[in-house]
């Protein structure tokens, strides 16, 4: 009788055993299903990341670059009147032109801003003004945007026309 | 098997991340940045915007560009600070069932 009621704890035993066995089997797998599904995104990522580093390399150089853009596009503004025509300030203006050639042959494209409708995916408005242009259209551009690569390297900083009162 | 996303939703700007591997991991948005401005807007065609995009045509549309939100969640209209606050934000704040409704 004794010897029965111990076999048959034991094997409550083995069956409690054989349960939480199971269960963190099941566990552990779900774990391997959930690792393997993060590594295939995990190396899907870098692949395109890898790709996009590219890019983003040429991008990060060309968006210093444009700095050096705005300030000769600044310089070409304000030349004083009596060396307009100089040989050398023409020069000048040449090798500002050879840069822009340049940076536009990487693929970089610069946003077409005045006159057109204002669209926050390419422009920032600055301020708005009351004007005799339909509502929304861009006014002035204070300092030119630029797309490289389908993106936007950096938007239109523009004044945009406001309804009249 | 979907994706838990867990958002840091901050006063001015806001950051994602999902579990990869046991470790959170940022997700950039669609401009490529690891933050958005917490900025949401309407613009006068209807359209929504979210974050850098509302962020950019503030000036002209103050009025439907909702900002520093965060400040006013979970508090009270009628709380002094809140009413405070409610004088210096461009866009309108409106009372709601015991809450607040901008």
């Amino acid at each position: 009788m004794v010897k029965k009621q111990k076999t048959i704890n034991k094997k409550q035993e083995e069956n409690l055993e054989l349960e939480n066995l199971m269960k963190e089997r099941s566990e552990l797998t779900n774990l391997v299903k959930r690792t393997q599904a993060d590594f295939v995104n995990f190396k899907n990522r870098i692949e395109q990341e890898k790709k996009d580093w590219i890019k983003f390399g040429e991008g990060s150089v060309i968006i210093e670059l444009l700095g050096v853009l705005d300030n000769f596009g600044s310089a070409a503004r304000h030349v004083p009147e009596d060396i307009k025509d100089n040989d050398w300030v023409t020069g000048i203006k040449n090798i500002e032109k050879q840069f822009e050639e340049i940076v536009f042959s990487k693929g970089l494209v610069r946003i077409d801003a005045v006159g057109k409708e204002f669209d926050p995916n390419f422009h920032e408005a600055i301020f708005s003004e009351e004007s005799d242009e339909p509502e929304g259209t861009v006014l002035e551009v204070f300092s030119e945007g630029y797309i490289y690569d389908d993106k936007v390297l950096r938007p239109a900083k523009v004044k945009v026309a406001k309804g009249k009162e | 098997m979907g994706k838990i996303i867990g958002i840091d939703l901050g006063t001015t700007n806001s950051c994602m991340a999902v579990m990869e591997g046991g470790s959170p991991t940022v997700i950039a948005n669609a401009e490529g940045n690891r933050t958005t401005p917490s900025v949401v807007a309407e613009t006068k065609n209807k359209e929504k915007l979210v974050g850098q995009l509302s962020k950019r045509q503030a000036v002209m549309n103050p009025e439907n560009t909702i900002f520093s939100i965060k400040r006013l969640i979970g508090r009270s209209f009628s709380e002094k600070d809140v009413q405070e606050e409610i004088k210096t934000l461009p866009y309108k704040v409106e009372k709601a069932d015991g809450g607040v409704k901008p």
